[in-house]
């Protein structure tokens, strides 16, 4: 591969000022729009056939975008939305709140959303732990288990607020992911993924049998709804003018948390910690040749990502208000699984998104609920053989030279030793 | 100030049955460049793993530093820390992390702030990313613009010499005392070997010992003050180029595992 | 009575431990030749046990020579079948990610196995619940000294001891055995040494399916029900028995069936409430052998790094 002009390179990512900034964040901000009322009109659309045609048009238009005559403005749109990433989650965060009151009459798809919201919190923990620092966890459920159990354990039996149960629930649920990190320590790859299948069956067998912890297989039941003050989560919304089911308590509850999930996990990945991950993730030997600590990282990513399992276990308990065994099984641990490696591994919207479709699309073809797991499972084959990097594979961002040191390096067209041989590695390179 | 910045003592270990290396006695001295040469096989790599506690000495010790420690002591993050980095044989980078970010994984180690700093990211943290990615910029130069021009792109898009590069300057952003090069030249034409002899020569300059494995005899020759050849995890010769290419027991090492262009050159090689 | 009661024990350890072995084979030929936890495997062994409930179902059978001839009906149809099925996967499935990360053949297998699972349940006539499954058997017993061995079990015993030899020719002494060996060692080499290595990996799904199948049909006969959903259990058994002998490793995992199923009847008899328990128990065998002894109980290979 012959070096590019570096020149050329730093003049990609210059950042953009003046008019072709403010196109940049219309357009971005148009695009976003524009995917939130398409998703909006697929929620709509009552009878299946009219939504099978939805979704084959969806998928049409996502192809040609990719590979047909519309790929110019795909890249446009995909630049727009590098040099103007704060319109783009603004836009996005706004859709989100509408959500609840464009579908006021419809409950349902409140309820819906906010279990999408919960799903996308775990998936986000789960692309901690697999898509940073590429720790295969097939018992994810076991997380989202400690968390739910625990929160409702603590409000039912001792009267714990909501507030407070999170927390511990969050955290409980981290435990359990340093437990698993020790035998991590020593495994990898399909191992390491036997591993956590074992520890996920494991646990949900002592969840049913465990009776004093867990009430065995009866599960708890009657857990008390979240309030803020005198508000409780059950009785309906009330803001301003707008009167909201009593579901959008919910939504919002999980859409707030959702959002903090990804900011911190997006915090995450551009840190140290992140980059740290990331090179275990593709190395661990040279990882720790350069310094860094894989024990360390891989206990705080199994931690890390159990505990947003265990945030997301706490909610849903709470919303539900019913936590048994049958609520964290294997299928809930692929379930999350299949969510990060579907959206793409490693990317937060990416993962996100596949939570949000592996909730809503099986939601849409409940009218096939016998067919359900036969279409998932021909759906993964599909995926896996078509697109196995997932639908929004990570980009990473692209750095800035630091341009002072740049210029005081005088780098430039001096040394001509040095520069002769630049100009020749084309040749030379293998 | 001792001599000797890194010695072995005594250094043993066995695979099953076979002792890669065997009652080594080694020194590393301040500031100087030691190439450690010897036919395929004879633990020259072996050696290299031990010293970054990759393996665990059958027997014998590591003593690094001063005041000394005990290598074996500590897991291979901390002897980066300590002042020892490396690069491999067979290339070790992180493919899809970009060129940049490749040479920050080096400074791990150094760099501070766990959870709460990396969400709230406050002026301390990002200060010491800016001066982190200017640090690996400065490092990046010393390839000219070879690597700078690459900044960007993942470490897999780069040319063979270049991820060659890319391992020596990862390993550079780690401050270490002591760089272990593991057949640095290893794969690369007669161009590409001269100019990584310069390179090395500037580091040394820059004020690092170094270590390093190699066949190529005219690298050898070229930056090494002190030679040791190994055969069977022994170590056979200690000394200047000429003594140690002049011994009886290197050469017929070489000649035992079947001489060939890679090993030992014949005497009168170009200068 | 105790040594009687461990004679008949040693039994049962025999016939489950038959299941579990023929079961772990497949799952040890699938990870040495392609590297793949195959999750659809478990399907397949319960394909098998569908398979021959249509072979008894078209068939009629009420003397005793009639009984045999089922008997084998039944296992060549299954056996076929269940290969037959397996290379399909393979063809359909696996072979286009061959190449891709761990975690895409993975998920593929996954999807295979709701895929499988989830039609029987669907379209097999009352597919979603318990189905008798017939056996021609006039449940003769024998008994030695107190010690009771039913005429299936000594079928069972007997057709998978008979198997585990005729696998040892196979790996041993063919071409097939041979080249599958080279697969599992270096897959890129073997294809520059000239092996067929499309052509392998389809003979060793079809073997290793097939053998699935051939247990899935005992499991019938052994506990004369079978539910759509029964290989779900038997594959996390089976991988388990892989794993003590060694993924990968063909006679560890003959070995390794037979030990989970001594171990199991161990737990039931010595720990206290031992059956709710068992497969707590064997799920950390598990754990403790991936994490302990990943190469299995049989032999330690050291990595290399640098
Ligand atoms: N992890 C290991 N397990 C078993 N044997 C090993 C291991 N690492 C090295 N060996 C053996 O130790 C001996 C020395 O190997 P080493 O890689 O150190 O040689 P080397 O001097 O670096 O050779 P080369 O010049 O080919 O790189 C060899 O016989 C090798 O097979
Ligand atoms: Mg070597």
């Amino acid at each position: 591969m012959p070096e590019k002009d570096f020149v050329a390179c730093q003049a990609a990512i210059e950042p953009q000022k003046g008019p072709r900034r403010l196109v940049d964040a219309a357009i971005a901000g148009t695009a976003v729009a524009a995917l939130c009322v398409a998703f909006a009109v697929g929620l709509a659309i009552r009878q299946l056939p009219y939504f099978v045609v939805y979704l084959a048009a969806a998928i049409a238009i996502a192809l040609l975008l990719r590979r047909g005559p519309m790929a110019g403005i795909a890249e446009r749109v995909g630049a727009a939305f590098g040099s103007s990433r704060p319109t783009a989650v603004g836009v996005l965060v706004l859709a989100l709140a509408a959500y609840p009151i464009l579908f006021q009459g419809n409950p349902y798809l409140i309820q819906v959303g906010a279990l999408s919201a919960i799903y996308v919190i775990m998936a986000s923990g789960l692309n901690i732990t697999l898509g940073y620092a590429g720790l295969l966890d097939i018992g994810f459920a076991v997380y989202f288990g400690a968390g739910a159990y625990t929160s409702a354990q603590l409000a039912v039996n001792f009267g714990v607020s909501f507030w407070i149960g999170i927390v511990l629930g969050g955290l409980c649920a981290s435990i359990f992911g340093f437990i698993v990190a020790w035998p991590a320590l020593r495994v990898h790859d399909h191992y390491l993924g036997l591993v956590t299948l074992g520890y996920g069956l494991m646990m949900n067998l002592l969840a049913r049998n465990l009776r004093f912890l867990t009430n065995g297989t009866d599960g708890v039941i009657n857990i008390p709804p979240p309030s803020i003050g005198a508000h409780d989560f059950t009785r309906p919304l009330i803001l301003g003018p707008l009167t909201l089911p009593f579901q959008a308590n919910f939504y919002y509850l999980a859409l707030a948390i959702a959002l903090i999930t990804c900011f911190v996990s997006y915090r995450l990945r551009e840190s140290s910690l992140g980059r740290a991950w990331e090179a275990i993730r593709e190395d661990e030997i040279a990882a720790r040749c350069s310094g860094v600590n894989a024990r360390g990282m891989k206990i705080l990513a199994f931690s890390t990502g159990a505990f947003f399992g265990g945030v997301g276990g706490s909610i849903f308990a709470h919303m539900i208000g019913y936590i048994g065994p049958d609520s964290f099984t294997f299928l809930e641990s692929i379930t999350v699984l299949v969510m990060v490696v579907l959206g793409g591994a490693g990317n937060i919207v990416g993962a996100a998104l596949g939570a949000v479709l592996l909730v809503i699309i099986p939601e849409r073809f409940r009218e096939f609920q016998e067919l359900r797991l036969l279409l998932f499972g021909v759906a993964l084959v599909l995926l896996m053989i078509g697109r196995p990097q997932g639908i929004l594979p990570r980009r990473r961002a692209r750095r800035l030279l630091p341009q002072e040191k740049l210029a005081a390096l005088s780098l430039g067209e001096a040394g001509p030793g040095r520069n002769a041989r630049a100009s020749s590695d084309g040749t030379l390179g293998a | 100030m001792p001599r000797n910045l890194l010695w072995t003592e005594r250094l043993t270990i066995d695979f099953g049955g076979i002792r890669a290396v065997d009652g080594l006695d080694l020194e590393v001295r301040r500031d100087e460049v030691l190439a450690i040469i010897g036919p395929n096989g004879s633990g020259k790599t072996t050696l290299f793993n031990l010293i970054a506690h990759l393996y665990t000495p059958t027997s014998g010790k590591i003593h690094f530093g001063n005041p000394p420690v005990d290598l074996a002591k500590y897991a291979a993050h901390e002897i980066n820390a300590l002042g020892v980095a490396r690069t491999f044989q067979t290339i070790r980078l992180f493919p899809n992390l970009t060129v940049v970010e490749n040479v920050l994984i080096g400074m791990n180690a150094r760099l501070k702030g766990g959870l709460i700093s990396a969400v709230l990211r406050p002026p301390r943290t990002r200060r010491q990313e800016t001066e982190a990615e200017e640090e690996a910029l400065e490092i990046l130069s010393l390839f000219g613009h070879r690597l700078i021009s690459m900044y960007n792109e993942p470490a897999f898009t780069l040319s063979y010499a270049n991820r060659r590069r890319l391992e020596i300057a990862r390993a550079l952003a780690s401050r270490p005392k002591l760089l272990l090069l593991d057949e640095p030249a290893a794969g690369m034409n007669p161009n590409e070997t001269r100019e990584v002899m310069e390179d090395i020569r500037r580091i040394h300059e820059g004020g690092r010992s170094i270590a390093v494995i190699e066949h190529d005899m005219n690298l050898v020759e070229g930056i090494a003050h002190r030679v040791v050849a190994m055969d069977h995890g022994v170590k056979i010769a200690e000394g200047s180029y000429r003594e140690v290419r002049a011994d009886p027991e290197v050469i017929k090492a070489y000649l035992g595992s079947g001489a060939n262009a890679s090993g030992m050159p014949a005497s009168g090689a170009r200068t | 009575m105790l040594s009687e009661n461990w004679a008949q024990q040693i039994v049962n350890v025999a016939t489950i431990g038959g299941m579990y072995t023929l079961v772990a084979v497949g799952f040890t030929i699938f990870f040495g030749v392609l590297g793949l936890i195959n999750f659809a495997h478990g399907e397949v062994f319960m394909l098998g046990a569908f398979a021959a409930l249509v072979v008894a179902r078209t068939l009629d059978f009420t003397s005793t020579a009639g009984g045999v001839a089922m008997i084998a009906a039944m296992f060549v149809f299954a056996t076929l079948f269940c290969g037959v099925v397996g290379a399909a996967i393979e063809r359909v499935a696996f072979k286009p990610v061959r190449r891709a990360p761990m975690l895409v053949m993975l998920i593929t297998s996954l999807g295979v196995s709701f895929i499988l699972r989830e039609a029987v349940r669907e379209f097999f006539p009352d597919g979603a619940n318990p189905l008798a499954f017939p056996s021609p058997f006039q449940s003769a017993e024998i008994r030695l000294r107190g010690v009771v061995i039913s005429d299936t079990q000594i079928l069972l015993i007997a057709a998978s001891v008979l198997i585990v030899i005729g696998l040892y020719y196979l790996v041993e002494r063919t071409w097939i055995g041979r080249s599958m060996r080279a697969i599992a060692e270096d897959r890129d080499a073997a294809r520059m040494m000239g092996v067929d290595v499309d052509r392998v990996i389809l003979a060793a799904f079809f073997i290793g399916s097939a053998l699935g199948g051939v247990a899935g049909v005992m499991n019938g006969l052994y506990y004369l029900s079978i539910r759509f959903d029964m290989g779900w259990v038997m594959a996390i058994k089976g991988f388990t028995a892989a794993v003590i002998g060694g993924l990968g490793n063909i006679y560890g995992a003959a070995a390794g069936g037979y030990l989970l199923a001594l171990l199991e009847v161990l737990i039931v008899a010595l720990v206290p409430e031992g059956s709710e328990y068992k497969d707590v128990l064997v799920f950390l065998v598990l754990i403790l052998m991936l994490v302990f002894r990943p190469s299995g109980i049989f032999r330690q290979a050291p990595q290399k790094v640098g």
